[in-house]
């Protein structure tokens, strides 16, 4: 007969070996100790990283901005969207910064992180799939728009949909200054070339541009016939052309069904290009949410050096409308440190951290000194009463 | 049974033309008819059985109802109603996909195949029992065929052969026996009905009786009717007459009747009637389905989920007000929100037509159950099935634990109920049934004394204990009288003798004298034949089994045996016995008279050679009346030495005999005959009025020549007092419920030490019989409530609870009736409030479950736990809190009723200190935890909404969320659940004072829920809010591709759910004590985990678009790191600040026992362990219903004594009084047990306390009541008087008492002491007690560290009082 007896092993019998710690005061004021001793150096040094790092903002809209600035600011609360206005901001460095320095713009009060908001979006029609405007209720109520055009007026689907997209931040910043500011490389490559894409029957294609007052492409060589291997784009049907206005480049494009969609840049053409849709990196950086009310998007980087005393000019053409929800709007210009832009926080909050921890250790160790407690020893043990 | 009861449920069987009868009419419906043979009036159920709870088609349906109930399912029917809200567009956070149905269903499924399984045993076991095969009488063949139990009817012939299981109800008609003269007599083994392993004796009906000699004669009873009651689940009773066609009625007693599921035995077959089938019979009746119980953690658990939704709702109701005000707000201006078409020039009109048209109430509604749906996970879908894991292998580990296996029975612990796995860390009361739990029912004979000599060496193992507790050494030659002893039962094989002694051969052949050889002759031949045991004749063997209803007669006859009289055959009227000659000595037994608790006695009269003799037996204190006279010298070294005996805890029965004149003898024989038939006298007796049949017997019963007494021992179960001393350290309060006389539960009680004598507790007994018939409710009222006033007065004299002298209740069954009455049952529990013990003897099996009922639910707070081995145990272990079975004795009732079955008393010690308190405090952490972790979690989310205009942008990706509970903080916990002790099981068996916390609820209470959930929503604060800023601004280093990306939501939430895992997961570490190399394992694993699958799924755009590569640049920020590890040591810091702070400063016991157990620290012998107070010693606050006229102004007063007293401290070694008389009970055993090496100083203090200790007292009766009185030869003090305790004892001569006095006590049945031994215990007594005081002032003075000068004299001389 098989016995019932339960096996005597260490793991049966839970008496397996086992790290026991006991929080012993040497232990604990160790630890402390330490913790604190480590803490406070790498507080200091964060601290001072991040003062090390140069930033300069220059407010250029809503309340309390610079009287200089008047004409950058947006007063009617219902204005279009182009404004044709233009007004100069300038930074005079007094401090190096060395390069790349980032161009933020600084929007207050505007809660990109409204849940109204964020969801407010069609990730398929983002990744260019083509979405039934049935499926776009997510993007109410800007899955639509009725658009007036020669007198008649229908609803047009917006590609993209929802309140993200079609809040883009349009304001449209120039270094007029010696500086170049790059546009690109602004947002994750991931992004640009995975998330986000142009609808399936996107296409374009650059092409030579013979006269700006017809502004298009006059190269038909570049318009082949279908099949003839000079790629499939039948200049023929209904492409458009396009030239870019600061790289000068020419573009042949088509979109699929323009006459029932707004696409991106017809909402936005001052800031994208009908050639890149919603792969404009301007787009792509909006399209990351801020967390917070106030925050920074990168808008561009300039590549060089900023010795003191060098001037930074931006034309600004201000579109965005910041009065409407009382917020305000800046330029920012900073370099980076090691964790990134100007932070003293992480630095403070390292040093409160391992300063509270020495402060522990001090008060438990002074506590252990005047009334220790031998260990083992039970007249201390009060009982709880029930 | 109240008609109430009769509405709920119809009955199974009813007459042919009562189809739908009325609750009204059943009272009314006319007995049960039964056509014997033929066809039936009544339609009757079959004997198929249906004990399972679903069929294939049922379960389904069943099943879910049963899942989603409302009240036992609460977080099953919240999830599913999340889960319903998830699929509502407007406040779906999951794009209206039910997310939580996964885990949910994951819930269910497992709870369902676990049902399942459990359903199929029952389908088996029922399959079973219906294809048993049994033979019944078939009309056409005229024979008995073999058939199912299953197809077996009312009213068929059945015959049952020997050794086989009776397959319904039936009545006896034949029966074929080994005996030449047919008497009727069947025996019948009730093993599976009562627990009880004797046979019974069953008769045939006598009309029937001579008809059948074989198979064929059945139908010569083919006509008849059998009229009787309906089913009821009375084992005992059954009414119901008999009536062949042309025949008298004749009644069928419950002797006429085999039970199903009993065994036929010692007949070579029964022919039978079947009267009841099926689910009528009454094992099946009796058979109520046992309570689903759950611990009371879990029943906490549902409160708590209460409060954390309400707590949830109040959350979301504030998001709501939030969300409200702020829309109110930003309506407008909030252009890029869109709420109204902000290009129209009337928007202040829309903003009013909007608040008009309620609108924005209704979209804070909306708002409302968005927020709930936000933070569904505040209610942890993961808990139950986290909790049934955990307890399922908590069980696994109780049932491998080979320290509570039973070798000798191959006996593990069997775990039957695991839910109840903590419930075993929390028990405040136990109730015990005594036979086969706390003894060994094994009785052996061990001594005797027979004509003043006492024969028997050796000494028991009360009786080693007693010396210890004097501090003397055992003699050598008893010590080596006990291996002789030992050595010879062991050699001789013997079963129920443990005897030693070469003397008692020698003067059984004359060695000293002829007299004594006559006497021992003389009384083992007593032994040999008055008793009622039934002789079973093994056929295969030829060997002879005895079957006794009383273990104790076994014990005698077995003694008789070793001696050389054998009880071989009682056949006939005649008894043979085999004498050592090998010569076989028949005798006639002329009558019999027999045992019953009022007679205290029991008598043969036989026929020896030509002389008539009666031999008698009985109990010393109705025995000593009926002695002849001139026998004084015998009478009191036969008294000494069965004070002896009764100190080493033997019982004892005296032996005489009478010889009596044959034509003296003829006359009183045809008397007694005449009135033990005459109905009218028999009726009185049951009554118990005085009637003429038990005055023949005192007739008979007079004049008797002592001719010595026995001893028996019950052993103890191994380990008992050690088990009940520990126990009462632990703060549990012990009750013995037996069914036991009185006596016999006193003896076992101070064996046990759970009893002390008179001179160290205060023992108040209660009997029904004691006060005499007129004893009223009133009387009984008064009783308690002097008692009570009495305990408060000394209390309060006294300073301390601790000083008093411990009080006991002992109660019996009939008094128990009275008690129970809800106008004295407060009374009652507030004495037992008082009492160190309460034993409860001759109570009912529905008695105990009341008691346990009463305690249960009239006292806050209680856990009760019942413990017993036999079917009358089962009604109080269903009822009980915690049910434990007594396993690998006899009969299954109890364990199959219970929720744990454990094969021996002691490992009770194990299962509560050990694996209950380690359970306990397990499931305690786990419960709170994973409360905790979710509310962290889910509460981070609200705290972001501050930031985002109260909209409740959910603020983690979904996947997180999802796995959360599967896989981040899942396992360590679950580990912690299993694995976890706080404190090593040696250091808590040495100190069953750790027990205690978990009595008080200390570990989880709704403050200490209330903490951790606390904790949890000031951490999830940090967690929501420090990211925001410590990763504002920052980005990757230029290194890692560095381009001046800020990070987005997404990143925020991403390291605050970061934070949220690791943070919970570092509280976790900081609440588990042991870390076994796994648990490290599992723990970075589980950390681990979530950083390689949020990397992972974040990683893939179809997963979580908006999470897309959130982690990936994540983690190359500097900052994402700099910022976790900042929030997990300030957030872990704190609680390591303050689990520090705790241990220094204001330690617990198990941190000090940690300590000293981690460092080996050598200084056991100073560690003073102050006890905690009794939780439940004092409690009137606790309890419900107080009588309003005891609540005195002085009681105020009162509970600040009780509680200063609890508060100051007293050591191990020292107890400080009553509450510790346990201290020293076993201290040796303790130690040996423990293998522990204590400090050598250590045991020389406890060896010198030990020595203070008094011993004394001894068994054998409840006389320890008494006030000693040195010097008196008589103590003709009552019972009801010797309750009025000590002080009332007034020094009146006993001896004036008149003989009438005498007489009634001796009715009263309650067991005196032939107390002229009481001079010399009590003289013995008051010289250990002056040794003890003096000895004590001396350590008192040189010890400083207890605060023991509170103690006074008085209370000294009891405080290390142990004794019986």
């Amino acid at each position: 007969m098989n016995s019932r007896r339960p096996a005597d092993t260490p793991f049966k019998q839970q008496r397996l070996n086992a790290w026991q710690p006991i929080l012993t005061p040497t232990w604990v004021i160790g630890t402390f100790l330490i913790i604190g001793l480590i803490f406070i150096p790498i507080g200091l040094s964060l601290l001072s990283q991040s003062d090390a790092v140069v930033e300069y903002t220059k407010q250029y809209d809503g309340d309390g901005t610079d009287s200089a600035l008047a004409s950058c600011q947006i007063t009617t609360t219902n204005s279009g969207y182009d404004t044709n206005t233009t007004c100069t901001v300038t930074f005079t460095v007094s401090k190096k910064m060395p390069k790349p320095v980032y161009v933020y713009y600084e929007l207050s009060n505007f809660y990109q992180n409204h849940r109204k908001y964020v969801k407010s979006l069609s990730f398929k029609q983002l990744r260019g799939e083509t979405v039934p405007s049935s499926d776009l209720s997510d993007c109410a109520p800007l899955d639509s728009i009725t658009k007036t055009v020669s007198g008649t007026s229908s609803k047009y689907t917006l590609n993209p949909c929802g309140l993200v997209a079609n809040s883009l931040f349009n304001d449209v910043l120039n270094v007029t200054s010696s500086q170049t500011m790059d546009e690109y490389g602004i947002a994750w490559d991931s992004d640009v070339n995975e998330k986000f894409d142009n609808p399936i029957d996107f296409k374009s294609s650059t092409c030579t541009c013979s006269s700006v007052a017809s502004g298009g492409c006059q190269n038909t060589a570049f318009c082949g016939t279908p099949g003839s291997g000079n790629g499939d784009y039948d200049c023929g049907e209904n492409h458009e052309e396009h030239k870019d206005p600061t790289t000068g480049i020419c573009y042949a494009y088509e979109y699929p069904d323009e006459s029932t969609t707004q696409y991106l840049y017809e909402s936005y053409p001052m800031v994208v290009q009908p050639q890149e849709g919603v792969k404009n990196e301007h787009f792509i950086v909006w399209m990351r949410t801020a967390g917070l009310p106030k925050f920074r998007k990168l808008y561009g980087i300039i590549d060089e050096d900023l010795e003191v005393g060098d001037e930074v000019t931006f034309d600004v053409q201000p579109n965005f409308n910041v009065v409407g929800f009382s917020g305000t709007k800046s330029i920012v210009l900073s370099t980076v440190s090691w964790f990134g832009g100007k932070n003293p926080f992480l630095g403070q909050s390292y040093i409160v951290v391992g300063a509270i921890c020495v402060g522990a250790a001090a008060v438990f160790g002074v506590k252990h000194m005047v009334r220790p407690r031998k260990l083992g020893d039970t007249r201390y043990l009060v009982w709880k009463e029930a | 049974m109240p008609r109430s009861e009769v509405k709920t449920e119809l009955p199974p069987s009813l007459p042919n033309n009562w189809p739908n009868p009325s609750a009204e009419d059943l009272d009314e419906r006319p007995l049960r008819k039964i056509t014997i043979n033929g066809d039936q009036r009544f339609s009757f159920i079959t004997n198929f059985i249906t004990t399972s709870k679903y069929t294939k088609y049922t379960f389904l349906p069943k099943f879910l109802a049963q899942s989603f109930h409302p009240r036992k399912k609460m977080a099953n029917v919240y999830f599913f109603i999340i889960s319903c809200m998830q699929c509502i567009p407007i406040i779906t956070n999951t794009h209206g996909i039910p997310t939580v149905l996964m885990p949910l269903s994951f819930v269910i499924i497992v709870d369902g195949i676990f049902a399942a399984l459990e359903d199929l045993a029952r389908h088996k076991a029922d399959a079973h029992a219906n294809a048993s095969k049994t033979k019944k009488y078939d009309k056409q063949q005229g024979a008995f065929v073999t058939v199912d139990w299953a197809s077996i009817g009312v009213g068929d012939f059945v015959k049952i052969s020997n050794r086989e299981v009776i397959p319904a109800d039936v009545v006896i008609l034949a029966v074929k026996e080994k005996t030449q003269i047919p008497e009727g007599r069947a025996y019948v083994e009730t093993k599976s009905l009562d627990g009880e392993t004797n046979l019974k004796m069953r008769r045939a009906l006598k009309c029937t009786l001579n008809q059948i000699k074989e198979d064929s004669d059945v139908v010569k009873c083919g006509h008849g009717e059998v009229e009787m009651e309906h089913p009821n689940k009375l084992i005992d009773s059954f009414k119901g007459t008999f009536t062949l066609s042309g025949a008298e009625k004749e009644v069928i007693d419950p002797n006429n009747v085999l039970l199903r599921g009993c065994t036929l035995r010692n007949v070579d077959w029964a022919i039978t009637v079947v009267v009841n089938t099926g689910l009528d019979t009454k094992i099946m009746m009796s058979n109520t389905e046992s309570p689903v119980k759950a611990s009371s953690l879990e029943q906490r658990i549902n409160v708590e989920i209460k409060r954390i939704v309400f707590y949830l709702a109040a959350v979301c109701f504030l998001g709501a007000i939030g969300s409200f005000t702020w829309k109110n707000k930003h309506m407008l201006n909030a252009w890029y929100l869109k709420w109204t078409d902000a290009d129209a020039d009337d928007s202040e009109d829309i903003l009013s037509d909007y608040n008009a048209t309620g609108e924005f109430l209704l979209s804070a509604i909306v708002q409302f159950f968005y927020y709930f749906l936000l933070m569904a996970n505040f209610v942890p879908v993961s808990l139950y099935v986290s909790m049934s894991t955990v307890k399922f292998f908590q069980a696994k580990f109780i049932e491998d634990d080979i320290q509570i296996y039973h070798a000798e029975t191959d006996t593990p612990t069997k775990v039957r109920t695991m839910a109840l796995n903590e419930e075993l860390g929390q028990i405040s009361h136990v109730f015990s049934d005594k036979t086969g739990t706390l003894t060994c029912n094994i009785m052996d004979f061990r001594k005797c004394t027979v004509n003043g000599i006492s024969y028997g060496k050796g000494i028991t193992e009360i009786g080693k204990a007693g010396y210890q507790l004097q501090g003397d050494a055992i003699p050598d030659d008893i010590l080596a009288g006990e291996e002789m002893s030992r050595e010879h039962a062991e050699m001789h094989k013997q079963p129920h003798v443990n005897f030693y002694d070469q003397a008692i051969r020698f003067d059984l052949v004359g060695a000293k004298t002829e007299e004594q050889a006559t006497a021992l002759q003389d009384f083992f031949t007593v032994l040999a034949l008055c008793h009622s045991v039934i002789p079973e004749h093994d056929e295969e063997t030829g060997e002879v089994h005895l079957s006794a209803s009383s273990p104790d007669d076994e014990a005698l006859v077995c003694g008789a045996k070793f001696f050389g009289f054998d009880f071989i055959d009682r056949k006939q009227g005649n008894a043979t016995l085999k004498l050592s000659t090998g010569e076989e000595k028949t005798y006639k037994i002329l009558e019999m008279i027999e045992f019953n608790s009022d007679r205290k006695r029991m008598s043969v009269v036989v026929k020896k050679d030509d002389c008539i003799e009666l031999y008698c037996k009985g109990a010393d204190t109705v025995m000593i009346p009926r002695l002849k006279g001139n026998q004084e010298k015998l009478l009191a070294d036969t008294c000494g030495h069965m004070t002896d005996y009764a100190k080493e805890g033997l019982r004892t029965l005296m032996i005489c005999k009478r010889t009596l004149d044959p034509d003296w003898f003829e006359r009183w024989h045809s008397n007694f005959k005449e009135a033990s038939t005459n109905l009218a006298e028999i009726e009185k007796r049951l009554m118990g009025k005085r009637n003429k049949i038990d005055l023949l017997a005192e007739d008979l019963e007079t004049e008797l020549r002592l001719l010595g007494a026995s001893a028996i021992e019950d052993k103890l179960q191994d380990g008992v007092p050690g088990c009940i001393a520990d126990l009462a350290k632990a703060g549990i309060k012990i009750w013995v419920l037996t069914g036991d006389k009185v006596e016999t539960a006193i003896n076992i009680a101070v064996a046990c030490r759970l009893l002390h004598s008179e001179e160290f507790m205060q023992q108040v007994i209660i009997t029904a019989e004691d006060e005499g018939k007129d004893f009223k409710k009133e009387k009984l009222k008064e009783k308690l409530i002097e008692n009570i006033r009495e305990f408060e007065k000394d209390v309060k004299e006294a300073g301390s609870i601790d000083l008093v002298k411990p009080r006991a209740l002992v109660i019996d069954g009939p008094a128990l009736i009275l008690a129970m009455d809800p106008d004295i049952q407060p009374y009652l529990l507030r004495f037992t409030q008082c009492c160190k013990a309460v034993v409860g003897c001759r109570v009912s099996p529905d008695q105990k479950r009341q008691m346990v009922n009463m305690v249960k639910t009239k006292i806050d707070g209680v856990k009760t736990l019942a413990i017993g081995d036999g079917a009358n145990d089962v009604a109080m272990i269903q009822a009980a809190h915690v049910g434990i079975g007594i396993s690998g004795q006899e009969g299954m009732q109890a364990v199959n009723a219970s929720d744990y079955a454990i094969a021996q008393f002691k490992f009770l010690r194990r299962l509560l200190l050990v694996h209950g308190r380690w359970n306990y405090r397990r499931m305690s952490r786990l419960v709170c935890y994973i409360f905790y972790k979710n509310i962290v979690m889910a509460i981070v989310q609200f705290w972001y909404a501050f930031q985002t205009g109260f909209s409740g942008q959910k603020f983690y990706f979904e996947g997180g969320i999802q796995l959360y509970n599967i896989a981040y903080t899942c396992f360590p916990i679950m580990l912690l659940g299993v694995f976890d002790q706080d404190v090593e099981e040696k250091i808590i068996l040495m100190y069953p004072q750790l027990y205690n916390n978990g009595i008080r609820d200390a570990f989880f209470n709704s403050k200490v829920f209330f903490n951790w959930i606390l904790a949890g929503t000031i951490e999830s604060m940090i967690i929501s809010i420090f990211p925001l800023y410590a990763l504002d601004n920052t980005s990757k280093p230029q290194e890692q591709g560095g381009d001046g990306l800020l990070p987005s939501l997404w990143m925020f939430g991403a390291t605050s759910f970061t934070l949220v895992v690791l943070v919970t997961n570092f509280k976790l570490l900081m609440n588990q004590y042991t870390f076994p190399w796994f648990s490290i394992v599992v723990w970075l694993l589980s950390v681990g985990s979530w950083f390689l699958s949020a990397w992972g799924m974040t990683s893939i755009l179809f997963v979580d678009f908006d999470g897309f590569k959130v982690y990936e640049e994540l983690m190359k920020n500097h900052s994402y790191w700099l910022c976790c590890l900042v929030v997990c040591v300030a957030l872990g810091g704190r609680d390591f600040y303050y689990k520090g702070y705790q241990r220094a400063f204001h330690p617990q016991l198990h941190h000090i026992l940690q300590e000293i157990d981690k460092f080996n620290l050598e200084n056991l012998d100073n560690l003073q362990i102050p006890l905690p107070p009794a939780p439940h010693m004092y409690m009137k606050d606790r309890l419900k219903d107080l009588p309003e006229h005891i609540e005195e102004s002085e009681n105020v007063e009162l509970l600040q004594i009780v509680r200063r007293a609890t508060r100051t401290a007293s050591d191990l070694f020292l107890p400080k009084g009553l509450g510790h008389a346990y201290e020293h009970s076993d201290l040796q055993t303790v130690i040996e047990e423990r293998n522990i090496v204590l400090g050598r100083s250590a045991i020389k203090t406890s060896k010198k306390r030990m020595s203070q200790i008094m011993f004394g007292g001894k068994a054998g009766g409840a006389q320890y009541n008494e006030r000693p009185t040195p010097g008196k030869v008589t103590n003709k003090k009552s019972f009801g008087e010797g309750l009025d305790f000590w002080d009332d004892d007034d020094e009146e001569d006993d001896e004036e008492e008149d003989d009438e006095k005498l007489a009634a006590e001796e009715e009263s049945g309650l067991s005196l002491v032939g107390s002229f031994l009481t001079g010399l215990f009590v003289s013995n007594l008051k010289e250990a007690t002056e040794k003890s005081k003096e000895e004590e002032g001396r350590t008192a003075s040189k010890s400083g560290a207890s605060n023991r000068s509170q103690s006074t004299d008085e209370g000294d001389s009891w405080r290390f009082s142990m004794g019986f």
